[in-house]
């Protein structure tokens, strides 16, 4: 009984072992802050055959329930490849990379999920979210394209409607006379 | 002894006097797509471009649910396509009208064949232009929140007004010519018939005194005069949705003008095509002649000269400063680089080398220069668009934009809607203008007649009002 426990255990511990040597180091995928605004984007596809990696993020804005494409990068030796990217939103977000190989086959995905937390600052925030002033010079421009706009629709219905009301009535006068 | 001028103008007024034949060739020719069943042909360019148009909805259908990334959008390239047709079509039907009401305001008689032509391209294009808004918005429903919510201080609330204006100047400009000819059409279709019913009711009894003439000449030129700033402001507030964004390449004080002489330019263009689809197909070449063509040909030269200069002027001054120029290289050297030296070669050299040149002087020749007037001039407008917007104001890296069978099948099947409503629209409309070609006459049709001698023409023919009228 014991050799037979024993017998076993061996073989348990040879599948176990076998399985962890065959097993190719599994591919991985960061993201982290990285200087100023951007985001440092690093995976290793595990092996050396990859060639490529593509980039992906997950934006409500353009892509729906897809993910977006955001770059590209050429894979070293050791299957390392990293790209830098500036988001323009804020939020969870989940990130993709696809390693390719030689052929241009799929060899390895992974996602992780980064909470982008700062709105991108390169660009003066003052020039895209600034509102013009409506409450002086720009309420009286407002007020004198509407009062212009209300002229013109009043002119072209005016329009329309004097020929629509007085064609009729000029035949009718006209027949009359006849 | 009367002078060669008088001769000529005495010959000019006996050539416009009421002639049985000529009316009778007019309105048989006019009313041809009318009264004539389409023929096999018709139907099988009718059925091909429902096709297409049922394909784009489809696409359209397609991108609602898988986001504007389908259609090669992404946070980079976020104005794309769409935005270009929404800014081509409404170019083309600017130039429609706006050329129908310069030559009606300018007395020219030669246009009386072409008007109708053109005012229905213009409202068919604008009617499509607008529609291109949806696809361009990632979520259409919120479209009814520019008329709920509108911020007065956002250039796109104004686009919407000056689109919706525009329109509305374009339907009433398209109807009120109509009115006459609709008088004549309810004779000469079935009597009793549906078709006659409603031309009946279009024609508000019209019957063509001097009194209505005179009313709908004053209104006609009053709504000529307000189309035509109408549509440069249209085109002006159209490129202001550009130019008042912080983008170089867009943020220029050049756009206005560069914007509504490019929707002229291909406008005529398309003018110019479409006369020679339905001159073709309704075989009008009595009435529409090569010089029509060759006189629309100028027009489109002398405007294609008119935006080769300002798109130097926008490229020069802001290269020559040097700050803000990474959209100009890959304009002029980049990525971008085969689409504007195809627009420099094929919406500027050959169409105007066409017009030049005799031996192309004539319909076929101002066709395929209108052709590829039009086709450049749309791809223009995806080079001022994509450099600039995948320009990157804060990473450095440049963003791109691919077009996907989404973007492509959705823009053909606005292309094809051009043709396929034009065919509908003038199976129940004349193809002419019916009271304007027999005003001017065989020869005022295709010659320019003075207004003078136009009036002179117009006493003769119009039979004296009674008292009562008069007053």
């Amino acid at each position: 009984m014991k050799k037979l426990l024993a017998f076993l255990l061996i073989v348990a511990l040879s599948i176990f072992g076998s399985s962890l040597a065959l097993a190719a180091p599994a591919a991985s995928f960061s993201v982290t802050q990285g200087s100023g605004d951007s985001l440092n984007l690093s995976g290793s596809c595990g092996v050396g055959n990859c060639t490529s990696a593509t980039f992906y993020a997950k934006s409500n804005q353009f892509a729906g329930s897809n993910f977006m494409q955001i770059g590209q990068a050429q894979a070293n030796s050791n299957g390392n490849a990293q790209i830098s990217y500036t988001p323009t939103w804020t939020g969870n977000t989940p990130f993709k990379v696809d390693f390719l190989g030689t052929s241009g086959s799929l060899v390895a995905t992974q996602t992780f999920t980064f909470d982008v937390m700062k709105d991108p600052s390169g660009f003066p925030q003052s020039a895209i979210e600034f509102q013009r002033p409506l409450d002086s010079t720009g309420s009286i421009l407002v007020k004198a394209l509407l009062t212009i706009v209300a002229l013109v629709w009043i002119t072209l219905l005016g329009s329309f409607f004097l020929v629509v009301i007085r064609v009729p009535k000029l035949s009718k006068q006209a027949s009359e006379e006849k | 002894m009367t002078s060669t001028l008088e001769k000529k103008e005495i010959e000019q007024i006996t050539a416009i006097a009421p002639d049985p034949s000529w009316e009778s060739e007019v309105r048989e020719a006019a009313m041809r797509s009318i009264v004539t069943k389409p023929g096999k042909n018709w139907w099988i360019a009718v059925s091909l471009l429902s096709l297409v148009v049922v394909a784009g909805l489809g696409a359209w259908i397609y991108q609602l649910k898988h986001g504007m990334n389908s259609a090669g959008y992404n946070d980079q390239a976020f104005w794309a396509v769409y935005i270009a047709d929404v800014v081509a079509f409404i170019g083309v039907s600017y130039g429609g009208a706006v050329v129908s009401a310069i030559l009606r305001l300018s007395g020219q008689s030669w246009r009386a064949p072409l008007t109708r032509l053109s005012e229905g391209m213009a409202l068919v294009t604008v009617l499509i232009g607008g529609a291109f808004i949806f696809p361009h918005l990632g979520r259409p429903e919120r479209f009814l929140n520019i008329v709920a919510y509108p911020n007065f201080s956002s250039p796109l609330v104004w686009d919407f007004i000056a689109i919706a204006t525009y329109t509305l100047a374009t339907a009433i400009f398209f109807y009120l010519p109509l009115i006459p000819d609709m008088a004549v059409a309810k004779n000469l279709v079935d009597k009793g018939g549906k078709r006659a019913r409603l031309f009946s009711i279009l024609s508000l009894n019209w019957m063509g005194t001097k009194k209505q003439r005179a009313l709908l000449h004053r209104v006609l030129t009053v709504i000529s005069l307000i189309i035509i700033p109408l549509a440069v402001s249209v085109h002006s507030v159209l490129s202001w949705a550009f130019a008042l964004t912080s983008r170089p390449g867009w943020m220029e004080s050049v756009f206005p003008p560069y914007f509504v002489v490019a929707a002229l330019y291909s406008g005529t263009a398309l003018v110019i095509v479409t006369i020679y689809a339905f001159r073709k197909g309704y075989k009008l070449e009595r009435f529409i002649t090569d010089r029509h063509f060759v006189r629309l040909g100028y027009m489109m030269a002398a405007l294609g000269l008119v935006y080769a200069y300002l798109t130097v002027a926008d490229m020069l001054t802001e290269g020559y400063t040097g700050i803000t120029t990474g959209w100009i290289q890959e304009t002029l050297t980049g990525k971008y680089a085969i689409p504007f030296w195809f627009y420099v070669i094929a919406g500027e050299i050959v169409p105007i080398a066409l017009v030049v040149m005799k031996k192309t002087r004539n319909a076929k020749g101002m066709t395929v220069a209108g052709v590829l007037v039009v086709i450049s001039l749309w791809i223009k407008r995806i080079v001022i668009i994509l450099p600039a917007a995948t320009q990157p104001l804060i990473s450095g890296q440049w963003g791109s934009y691919h077009f996907t069978w989404v973007s492509i099948t959705v823009t053909l099947a606005g292309v094809a809607a051009i043709p396929l409503l034009l065919m509908i629209l003038f199976r129940f409309i004349p193809l002419m203008s019916i009271d304007e070609m027999e005003e001017v006459g065989p020869l005022g049709s295709i010659e320019q007649i003075s207004k003078e001698t136009l009036k002179a023409a117009r006493e003769e023919s119009i039979p004296e009002p009674s008292k009562e009228e008069s007053k």
